[in-house]
């Protein structure tokens, strides 16, 4: 089975001193791709600190135990800062741990990092942190896109074999795409949102960065779990499980024509030598058409659903009992609450607050919120009926390699209908990974497979499937 | 809408945008708008709205839960100015 974590830990129960050396080797190229800029806040000291009592606390066959990793830092550490990838968060540090955070101590996990992002996940670049563009480590120029921006970038080099990361349109998958790794999103509700900090709560979704299918299932197994904190926790015990990992022999693959059709002839020769593969393994591909009208209104209807949302959650940020202050002695509480904000919120913030403030004014609501919600309906309809014609959908997760950091400041990215699709699963809450395909141009390209709500298991099984298939394809041997 | 309004708008969420950033979001209103207007069109006639994913929650509401701070002094860390245990506001 291809997994880094299964290999690291068969060093840990072999003596847990490895423990100490594992930690050491991700320092090390932690330190060699600092010029990167993935991580915001490092934690090393505390990983060390921690392992010497680790057997105290956690049970060693935990298959996360000693195994280091990285949370995206607007997940919620007691008395570790928590930026969120903002000014305004600067010198923030929570007095209580998020949910996922809790779950992975206990299994022994140790935190080596608070990985950088665009503010508050408000971003699909890696290009709005308050802290600098992340770089994509295949090319410097590029970018790994975001908001999950670091949490790729550190799987990739191979700094930690899993990040922590947060998905509200793409988060996850699209940055998996242009690292060569995989991204899982959930089904909605499977990990805890309590503690991490919100972008829009109805399509928020916590997940996993991992560079192979069994390590994201090692992970989701430990993290996945009800929490009467968060009310729209799911209870679905053991929904996800490693020795339930299998091949599947046939699968009935969904590819929606008109999207694929938006393919360059690259990509679409690349795309086709997949489908020619799979149907030469005995499964099946079934062709289907979505409603296009419909979907192109896909990336304002997020935005419509999306900005009031994030706007809403933010208004508890004026700098009084957390956060940055520069107010001056007898300011009034709005005009604290204006400079703060003014001088700590970010420009991509302010302009999707904006928007969002707009869309829900009194003359809007009901003409624009409130229809763009019953539109969500559709796009679940949509959905439910492309994925009612097989096992899974599959398409490719992005409509081209990653972007130029340049081009992306510049404004010269043109997107399609391949990259708004990603957005369905947050729309529905269906479970949604990326996984690596093939590189164009020394860059990366990865693959999507959506399945229906609480098949995170049976899309497992199929990703694990296709990811043999690909490494066959490509000559990669795994042990 | 104009950059007056615009203006007027991020006063409401208290914080000021830039000249610049307005001229950027007077040009992206117009795409909005347009988009709106196309939107408008689709037809959502007895259609329900979808509020989150998945409606089949376990707890829709719970009770507060009353978490007493184990270092006070750590929590008030947090604020820039405390006199006395309490957070000055200015």
């Amino acid at each position: 089975m291809k997994s880094i974590i299964l290999k690291l830990h068969e060093n840990i129960i072999k003596d847990d001193k490895n423990i100490k050396s594992i930690l050491e080797t991700s320092l090390q190229k932690s330190n060699q791709y600092k010029n990167l800029n993935a991580v915001i806040s490092s934690t090393y000291d505390l990983a060390f600190d921690k392992v010497k009592d680790l057997s105290k606390y956690s049970d060693k066959k935990n298959l996360l135990y000693g195994i280091p990793y990285s949370l995206k830092d607007n997940i919620s550490t007691q008395d570790i800062i928590t930026t969120g990838g903002s000014l305004f968060l600067k010198k923030y540090k929570p007095s209580f741990n998020a949910t996922v955070y809790e779950k992975l101590n206990s299994s022994g996990a140790l935190l080596t990092s608070k990985n950088n992002l665009d503010e508050f996940g408000l971003g699909g670049t890696g290009t709005f942190s308050a802290y600098g563009d992340v770089k994509n480590n295949f090319d410097e120029l590029y970018s790994p896109g975001g908001s999950s921006s670091g949490a790729a970038v550190l799987v990739s080099t191979g700094v930690v074999s899993f990040a922590i990361a947060t998905d509200t349109g793409d988060s996850i998958r699209r940055p998996a795409s242009f690292t060569n790794t995989v991204g899982y999103k959930p089904t909605y509700g499977l990990v805890s949102r309590y503690g991490v900090l919100p972008y829009a709560p109805s399509l928020d979704h916590v997940g996993i960065i991992t560079s192979t299918v069994a390590d994201s299932v090692i992970v989701a197994q430990e993290i996945i779990g009800f929490d009467h904190k968060d009310f729209s926790s799911q209870n679905k015990k053991d929904l996800v499980k490693l020795s339930a990992l299998q091949q599947i022999k046939k699968i009935k693959f969904v590819v929606i024509k008109n999207i694929i059709e938006l393919l360059t002839r690259q990509q679409k020769e690349k795309f086709d030598q997949l489908i020619k593969l799979l149907i030469a393994k005995g499964h099946d591909i079934n062709y289907v058409d979505v409603d296009i009208n419909l979907l192109q209104h896909i990336d304002a209807v997020y935005q419509i659903i999306s900005y009031p949302e994030a706007y809403s959650c933010y208004s508890n940020m004026n700098g009084i009992l957390f956060g940055e202050n520069i107010a001056m002695q007898n300011d009034d509480f709005e005009t604290i609450i204006m400079k703060n904000r003014t001088q700590f919120f970010g420009n991509e913030l302010k302009r999707r607050f904006t928007i969002g403030a707009y869309l829900t004014q009194k003359e809007n609501y009901h003409d624009i919120y409130i229809k763009a919600k019953k539109i969500r309906t559709l796009f679940n309809q949509l959905l439910q009926k492309a994925l009612n014609e097989g096992d899974c959908i599959l398409l490719p997760a992005t409509s081209s390699t990653a972007n130029k950091i340049a081009d992306i400041k510049a404004n010269m990215i043109k997107s399609n209908l391949i990259d708004s699709s990603l957005l369905l699963s947050n729309f529905t809450g269906t479970p949604s990974i990326t996984i690596p395909y093939t590189f164009f141009d020394k860059m990366p390209w990865g693959i999507n497979i959506t399945c229906n709500v609480f098949q995170d298991q049976k899309m497992f099984d199929i990703a694990y499937t296709l990811e043999t298939l690909i490494d066959e394809m490509n000559g990669v041997t795994n042990e | 809408m104009n950059k007056e309004k615009i203006k007027s708008l991020s006063k409401t969420l208290y914080f000021d945008l830039s000249n610049e950033q307005l001229i950027e979001l007077e040009k992206e209103f117009i795409e909005i708008q347009q988009k709106i207007d196309v939107l408008k069109k689709i037809n959502t006639d007895n259609i329900e709205s979808t509020n989150f994913c998945l409606v089949s929650s376990n707890s829709n509401l719970r009770k507060d839960e009353i978490v007493l701070a184990s270092d006070n002094k750590k929590h008030l860390s947090n604020a820039k100015q405390i006199i006395n245990d309490y957070v000055v506001i200015k």
